[in-house]
This record gives structure tokens, sequence and C-alpha cells, in this order.
């Protein structure tokens, strides 16, 4: 009875242990990339990390109406080329634009807007789609699109459809102040409001992960009452401070882009958007550059920073199945960006370098009723010695009980006789 | 197996077409596209492209809205779930001339224009219909449309100067009094269709309109006529208006039309200045129309026009008599006239790839025959405002009739609320001469109801030839709440087009019979037009739109008040309360505190000085 019972227990910490330890071992391969097993330099850290959202949304919001304001347009277009160009369909993209720029009678390039005074790109281009426009881009509205509390006969291109496994980039721009963020030089909307805003989301499992962008006047003050989590925000300027444009455009007589924002997309120029992370992103804010202090909060973040692909928010990235002939797909996906850059309309975007696996043989654990897959080798590797581990561990607890069941039984023998 | 599939099958279809009284439904799709361009004076070029998408089948199968080919599916599931019988929605930027370019295809106000046709659905009333269209099509056309529900003034419905467009089952027998409805053959009763009409003045139009209407088309901006739709040069251009039409017709056209087909005309009409491309010494236009929308000529080796692969007929017309009147001369010169003689015909599905039409206009700037201008548009209108101040107002409105005979003339305004008018000081005349409301044959006055619906004002009258018809009404501007505000207030507020509705006689007008492309350009729109009533033909023009300066607050003013009576309540509320509800008493009994300091003896020295009490010595 008593060996049953103790080895039956044992058998119950054995299991407990084995699930924590499980469950150690995969949170140390989260935090400790397995470098060994890369054969290319080019490797990406994420690649084994990804996965967690299955959808990718845009939320871009100009709320300056009037001329003079060309740039919050401009800024916000330039965010709008980029999540586009990155594969984020217009389907998925909020755009609110609370002037209209490019058919404006003081435009003198028609359906254009530039947002660099060499006229290299029109942000406007022959295909868009904006949400909301003009009067409808307000307070009420922003707040609907994010808790997805419409009126029923909403079309569904203004709704943000999104779930517990979508990452949102926020990106606001327009004049705000400490704590607000004004609309249309008619209303503003709070630090308080946005914040309560966020904590409907959570609570209603709309996101997975928000990145929560703002370049306006004061704007780290905006971010500071958010308290619900899976929410990175980063402002342009602190408190007391002033957001600046880069520069202005002589024939167009206004300013054409914010400094936060020219230094975003100069960023996504200059680099493989695939390879870089929010930290290197966030890294090149420097108040030299944007003549405020960029801050972000991730506090309430749970991933590192340099941990994080922009592509988890800027783009809408979908993995293809990796295949070991490295060399043959380097190409193929060379040429597959090169048709993507073409045609802005893809979505599927295949960036990915592959990971070579060394142990072939796919490696299956079934542990207390779940299976893990295990496809990399380390983690299956770990597995196997945990697990050797483990049964060692129970022998000794075996030995060790019946020997003390021996002594105890030998006691008892000497006591009878006594 | 399969032949068993194919007996059900067969017995199936046999079951589905018997359901519908044993009509005889042919299901098809069909593509038109059609061009035309045409000279205006001064150095203006008016291009109109029309996108004509037929659907022949069973309407009344409610299956019928799940296949589609070149129909888009987005319009068609709207039709189905709105209850759509016809829809006009139009944009439009910039104001058509009519004095001097005479009459577009479509006349359009300025702003956005909805004009639906709505059947009552079973479990809906017709206000849910339209407001579950204006935020579908808003949705869709990246436009505010839902304003036209949500800030109700801008909704009304006429009842005389929209009539169905289409030819159908729609029964009302030309007579503008009948509401119009649909007959149900099942039942022999009549369904009253209901009108809605909106009106979005301030509505801006540009490329992300057109980019979900590009997507509408079969071919979209790809090959034929829809290469032309290039957003960087359409919205450069003086005039600018963009249609949807949806309707149901007969073809061929037959009293008893049992098998209607649904018909979506998608059109942009523009017009360019240019001017700049005159030749000097000749003063003559020379223009390939590349250069015109721009875009083609970019991409090297494909310039040049050719039919879309889809469409069953692909033309571009350019009219017989602006080629008389302009000495146009054309390369190349395959083109041939219509059976009418009316037109110039480029027929693009002799064109391909390869061999794509690079056509060239060449044109006299100034037109040979300059007395046309008056005679090209019979009827015009215009509307101003009068008055001065941010107080009153007044609107007034002129109708000419430069013809030489009578036309009957139907004019249509909604105001809105926070114009508070009066009708007492409505005031008609003609040439001169007042006339009551017994002199005119229809008069529908319908006052404001405030911050819900718009005054409406609606008048039939016959104009006489060579005269014109004057109105005016007088206003006063409503003082309105601080939230009702537009964010740019200051900019004032917009007053919609008012409609005029001339029913002309083509035949009895003979100059006009020949500019019949003025009315209905295209020869397959007029024989259907014209075969359904040989009488008169309503021309639809707008007068233009007004802006109008309400007396608008200071909008610190909010903060001002804020500001000033938290001050007037810290300083003068806390203390008069203190004085009012105080009871002052000495409350100090014991022995009075003496200071030894020196400066406290100067000023009790002081003090008892001014006083005038001799210090005692301590």
């Amino acid at each position: 009875m008593n060996i049953k019972l103790v080895v039956s227990h044992v058998l119950i910490y054995c299991i407990v242990f084995n699930v924590i330890f499980e469950s150690v071992n995969t949170v140390s391969a989260v935090s400790t990339p397995p470098g060994i097993n890369v054969v290319n330099s080019n490797y990406n850290v994420e690649q084994l990390f990804r996965g967690e959202h299955t959808n990718n949304w845009a939320v871009l919001v100009c709320t300056s109406r009037f001329w003079f304001n060309y740039r919050h347009i401009a800024n916000v277009l330039g965010f709008y080329r980029t999540v586009k160009k990155l594969g984020i369909p217009d389907s998925q993209i909020i755009l609110m634009l609370a002037d209209d720029m490019a058919c404006n009678p003081r435009n003198s390039y028609a359906g254009s807007i530039f947002n660099n005074e060499n006229h290299k790109m029109n942000l406007y281009g022959e295909d868009i789609e904006v949400d909301y426009r003009g009067y409808e881009v307000n307070v009420e509205n922003f707040i609907r699109v994010l808790t997805g509390r419409h009126e029923p006969e909403v079309a569904r291109s203004k709704r943000l459809l999104t779930d517990d496994k979508s990452n949102i980039l926020i990106f606001l721009t327009g004049h705000g102040g400490d704590e607000f963020l004004k609309f249309q030089d008619n209303e503003e909307i709070s630090s308080h409001d946005l914040a309560d805003a966020f904590k409907q989301m959570h609570e209603k499992k709309r996101y997975h992960e928000i990145l929560f962008m703002v370049d306006t006047c004061q704007a780290n003050t905006l971010y500071k009452r958010f308290n619900s989590p899976n929410i990175l925000a980063i402002g342009s300027s602190r408190y007391g401070e002033n957001s600046y444009s880069h520069h202005s455009d002589p024939e167009l007589g206004v300013a054409v882009i914010d400094r936060f924002t020219y230094y975003t997309l100069e960023f996504f120029e200059n680099v493989d958007p695939h390879n870089v992370t929010l930290h290197q992103l966030f890294n090149t804010y420097s108040p030299q550059k944007l003549q405020s202090h960029s801050e972000y909060r991730n506090d309430l973040f749970s991933r590192p920073l340099d941990k994080v692909p922009v592509t988890d928010f800027f783009g809408s990235v979908m993995r293809a199945d990796l295949t070991p002939n490295i060399k043959l797909n380097e190409q193929s996906e060379s040429q597959q960006q090169k048709k993507d850059a073409l045609n802005h309309e893809i979505t599927l975007t295949v960036n990915e370098v592959p990971v070579s696996i060394k142990d072939s043989t796919p490696n299956t654990n079934n542990i207390n009723g779940k299976t893990i897959n295990t496809t990399s080798s380390t983690f299956g590797k770990s597995l196997n010695t945990h697990t050797v581990v483990m049964i060692v561990i129970l022998l000794v607890i075996f030995n060790a009980t019946k020997r003390f069941n021996q002594v105890k039984s030998q006691k008892q023998l000497q006591n009878k006789k006594k | 197996m399969k032949w068993i599939e194919i007996a059900i099958y067969f017995v199936f279809i046999n079951v589905v077409f018997s359901t519908s009284n044993h009509i005889k439904f042919n299901e098809s799709q069909s593509f038109y596209e059609e061009m035309i361009l045409k000279p205006l004076p001064k150095g203006k070029l008016m291009t109109h492209v029309q996108f004509t998408t037929e659907w022949k089948s069973n309407f009344f199968d409610q299956s019928t809205f799940q296949h589609y080919d070149l129909f888009p599916r987005s319009i068609g599931d709207l039709i189905n779930r709105v209850g759509i019988e016809e829809l006009e929605l139009v944009f439009t930027q910039g104001r058509w001339n009519y004095a001097e370019w005479g009459y577009p295809v479509r006349a359009s106000p300025v702003g956005v224009e909805l004009v639906a046709w709505l059947k009552p659905l079973p479990g809906k009333d017709i206000d849910a219909q339209w407001r579950e269209l204006t935020h579908s099509l808003s949705g869709f056309f990246c436009a505010s449309m839902q304003f036209l529900h949500q800030v109700t003034h801008h909704t009304s419905s006429p009842n005389r100067s929209f009539r169905p467009d289409g030819k159908s089952n729609i029964y009302y027998n030309d007579d503008e009094s009948i509401t119009p409805g649909i007959f149900n053959r099942a039942d022999n009763t009549t369904t009253a269709l209901q009108l809605r009409y909106g009106i979005l003045p301030r509505e801006s139009v540009c490329t992300e309109n057109l980019t979900p209407w590009i997507k509408l088309l079969p071919c979209r901006e790809q090959s034929g006529i829809g290469k032309l739709l290039n957003p960087l040069k359409l919205y450069d251009v003086h005039y600018h208006s963009m249609t949807i039409n949806i309707r149901k017709i007969c073809k061929p056209t037959s009293h008893d039309c049992l098998a209607p087909s649904m018909e979506i005309i998608q059109s942009l009409t523009v017009v360019n200045d240019v001017s700049s491309f005159t030749n000097k010494e000749t003063g003559r236009i020379d223009l390939n129309i590349d250069q015109l929308f721009g875009k083609i000529t970019s991409s090297g080796s494909g310039t040049g026009l050719y039919s879309c692969p889809l469409a069953s007929e692909s033309r571009i017309y350019i009219p017989t008599k602006s080629m008389d009147q302009y000495q146009i001369s054309l390369i190349p010169a395959s083109y041939s006239p219509t059976a009418n003689k009316q037109f110039t015909v480029f027929n693009l599905k002799n064109y391909s790839k390869s061999n794509s039409l690079k056509l060239n206009i060449n044109w006299l700037k100034n037109p040979l025959s300059p007395t046309l201008g008056s005679i090209n548009a019979p009827v015009v209108a215009h509307s101003h405002l009068t008055g001065y101040g941010q107080e009153r107002g007044g609107l007034a409105i002129q109708i000419f009739n430069y013809h030489h005979s009578a036309i009957n003339i139907t004019y249509y305004q909604a105001i809105p609320w926070y114009l508070r008018i009066y009708f007492h000081t409505f005031s008609f005349m003609i040439n001169d001469k007042i006339y009551t409301d017994r002199d005119l044959s229809y008069h529908y006055i319908m006052p404001a109801e405030t911050r819900s619906s718009p005054s409406t004002l609606e008048l039939s009258f016959e104009l006489p030839p060579n005269s014109v018809a004057s109105m005016s009404i007088d206003f006063d501007k409503v003082f309105l709440h601080y939230t009702e505000h537009p964010p740019d207030a200051n900019r004032g507020f917009d007053l919609g087009s008012g409609v005029v509705t001339c029913h002309i006689q083509p035949e009895s007008i003979p100059t006009l019979h020949g500019e019949s492309i003025d009315l209905e350009w295209s020869p397959l729109l007029y024989t259907k037009k014209s075969s359904r009533d040989n009488t008169t033909i309503p021309v639809r023009i707008y007068t233009e739109g007004l802006l109008i300066t309400l007396p608008t607050p200071d909008f610190s003013m909010l903060y001002n008040v804020i500001t000033l009576t938290s001050t007037v309540f810290a300083l003068f509320f806390g203390s008069m309360i203190n004085i009012l509800i105080r009871r002052l008493k000495d409350t100090f009994n014991g022995q009075e505190f003496v200071s030894d300091r020196p400066i406290a003896k100067i000023y009790r020295k002081l003090m008892s000085f001014v006083d005038g009490t001799s210090s005692t010595k301590n």
C-alpha cells in the first residue's frame, strides 16, 4: 500500500515537475536563439518566435484640417505607403484623413501629395482607399473604430475587424499638447480616452499587440495613462517639447513632412525591413535629428524590443514552409521581392531565410497528453536529455523509497522482536 | 450516374423556369465602352467616357444575385440587399457652364448627389433601407454619404422633379402626378416606389473615389478606354463629374416589358482647358489623346487605344456638328459616320495592342458660328444670395428660356432648417409680371422641421418663349448650437443646388433635335429614351451651389465663459456667502499680548499718535 502510494505521488510530482521544467525549457529556448543551427549568417532572430499573431492591421490617422497642415496628411500617407508596400492590404488599413489635400484647390499638383520637395514619389498614387475623410474624422469615430462599436449599417471597410491574434499599428499625427491630441481644431482626445479605449479593446480581445506611434507636440504624454497589456507606445517629443517639421516645399509653400515621420520613413528606405527589429528603429531617433526627445514605453509590452521585427507591425508577413535548399531559394526570393515591389497589392511576402535543421527526423514527445512537435533540434535534444534526467531521478527516488521502506520494515520487525 | 445527374439538373432548371410564369429569361452579361470628344469654345475639350454593363436575367428570382460575370458583384449584392430599383450617384467638382457649353450628358450639382428609387422590402422601412444604402455606398466609394441620413437635412423626397429613368416593370404612364410603382405579376398589385434624394454640396471628389469606381469595370484601367483614367490628369481639370447609374431597361423596347435587364452605367465627364496646345499662327489646337490623359505615353511601346477584350462594343464618337463647326481634322482617317450621321465613329474593336489607335485631333480654337451659344442651351438657371449681414438673407433664382416656344419647367430646392424660411415672402415673377400660386400648374411647399428635415419647395410652371422667371424668398439665419458647427464653420455653410427640370420636346425644337447629343448622346440611350414617349424629354439642369455665412460664435468663447464664470464664483460667491452667513462676535477674552520688539513699540507709538491717544508709559 505504502509503496504504491509513494510511487504514485512521485509520479505525479514528476509529471508536474516535467511540465514546469518543460515550460522553463521553452522559455529559455525563447530567450536564447539557437544560433548553432543556423547556417546562413543573414539569419534573423525572430524566425523561431513568430507566429503569435495571425493578422496585421493599421490605423493611420491625420487629425488636422486646413491646407497649412499639409505635412500631417503627408505623414500619414507616408506610413500608408510603407505598410502597404510591406504587405498590409487596403482592407486591413483604416486610413483617416481630416482634409482633402490631393484635390485641394490650393494644390498645384492635382491628385498628388508629396512628402519630399524632390517630388519623387506621389503618395496619393493611383490607387488609394481613404476610409474616413473630412468631417468623419472625429474623436467619436476614432474611438468607435478602436472599440468596434458601430451602428449596424456601417460598412465593413470602415471597421477594424481585429481579434486576439491581431497586431495593430496605430499612428496618429496632428496638433497636440499635454495629454491631448486635437481633432480638426474642434475637439480633443485625451490620454485617458485612449487608455480607456485600449482597455476596452483588451477586454474585448480585439488585439494581440499594439504599436502606438504619435507624431505631435508633447506626444509622449499621450501614452502616459495606458494600462492594458501588450501595448508598445512611442511618441515624438517629451512633455513641454514641440515636434518640428522637417522641411518645406517652396513650390507648395508649406512644410511637407514632420521630423519623426521623416526619419521613420528614411529608416525603412535604407534597410531591409524584414531583417530589422523595433529596437533598431527606435534607436535611430536621436534628439539631434528630431530636435525633440522621442521616448518609448515598453513596460506593458512583454517581448524584448530587440526580438521584435518591425514587420510584426509594419508588415503583413505570412510564412512559407521551410525548405533546406537555401541558394536556390535566395534567388527566387529576391525575384519574388522584386515582383512584390512592382505589385503593391501582393499581400504574401516570402522573405524569411530558412533555418536548416540538422536533426531531420521529426521528434515527437507526448507529455501529459500534449503533443509537441519539435522543429528545432536543440529543442528536441533538450527534451530528450530532460526525459532521461527525469527517468534517472525517478529511479533514484524509487530506490530511495524502497530502501526507506526496507529500513522501516526492518525497524518494525525489530520493534516486534522487542 | 452522370446521366442521372444531368437529368436531375434539367428537371431543376425546368422547375426554376416554370415558377417564373413561363417567361423566357436569357442569362447574359455584356459590356460596352464608349467615349465622346467634343470641343467647346475658348479652347476647352469635353471628354465623356461611358461604360455600360448590361445583365439579362430573371430578377424576380433571388438566386439570380448569386452569380456574376461582368456585372460588379458588390453592386449586385447592394441592389438585392437594399432593394434598389434605380440609383444615380454623382460626384462632381467644378461648375458646368450651360450657356457656353450647352447641356452635358448628365448634369450634376457640385458635390455628391444620390437619387435612389427604393422598393419596400419586407420587414424593413424605407428609412432603414436608405440608411443601409448610404452607409454601404460611403464605405464602398470612400465618401461621407452616411451624412445623408445622419444629418437629415441633406435628404428629401421631391415629388415631380425626378422620375425613374429606365423602362422596365415600372408603371406610371409618364403622368407626373402618379407615384411610380412596380407591377407585381403574381397578384396583379402595384407596389409604390419610394424616392430618396440627397445632396452633399461640400463633399470633395478625388482619387480615393475613382479607385473603387475603376474597380467596378471589367477591364479596370488595364485596357480599352479605361486606360485613359489617370487620376493625375483627371483631377487637374475645369469640370469633373463621375457617375454611377443603375436602372432596369428593356431591349428591344416593348410596351409590355416582362423580362427587364439590369444596367449599370458608369460615366465620367471631364472638361479640360487645352488652349495651351494652340498653334498661334493657325489658331488651331493640335492634340493627341495621349497628351490629354498622359498615362499611355509613359509605358513606351504600348501607346494608343484598343478595345477592352471583354467589351462587346468599344467606340469613340465625335459629333458631326462639331466636326463642321470647329473644322475638326482627325488622324487616322479611318472613321465612319453613324446611321443617323450625327457622329463620327472610331471602332476600337478594329484595333489591337500591336495596332493601336493613336488618335490625333486638330480643331479651330474659336468656332466658326459663334451665335450657337444661346441655342446650345435653351434653358439656363442661376441662383443668388441676397441681403447682407449674419442675421437675415434671401435666395433669388432666375430661370431663362431663350427658346422661341414655351417650355414646361419644374423647379425643386431643398433648404436646410438652419435657414428659417418666411414663405409669405415668396414672390414669383415671369417677365416682371407677378404670378400667384394659382398661376402655377403645381406647387408643393414643405416647411422645415428644426434639426430634422429641410424646407422643400417644388413648383411647376410653363415658361413662355424668350422670357425669364424670377423667384425670391427671404430667410433668417439661425444661431446654431455650439456643437452643431462643423470644424471649419467660418468657411460658411453650403446650400445645395436647385434642380430645374425642363420638359423639352425634341421634335418641336429642330435645332435641339439636331443637338440631341446634348440630351442623351449615346445613340443607344437616345433610342431607348425617345421610344418611351415621343413627346418630351426631361432635361435636368442645376443652379449654382451657394455658400452662406451663418453667425458663428468665437469658438474660444466656451473657455472664456468657463474662466470668467469660475473667476466670478471664486471671487464673489465665496466672499458673499462668507459675509452673509458668518456671525461676527468677539471671541477674545484673555490678556492682550504685547510685543516687546522695538519695531512693535515704534508701531504702537505711531498708531497711538495717529489715533490721538496719549501713549501710556510702560
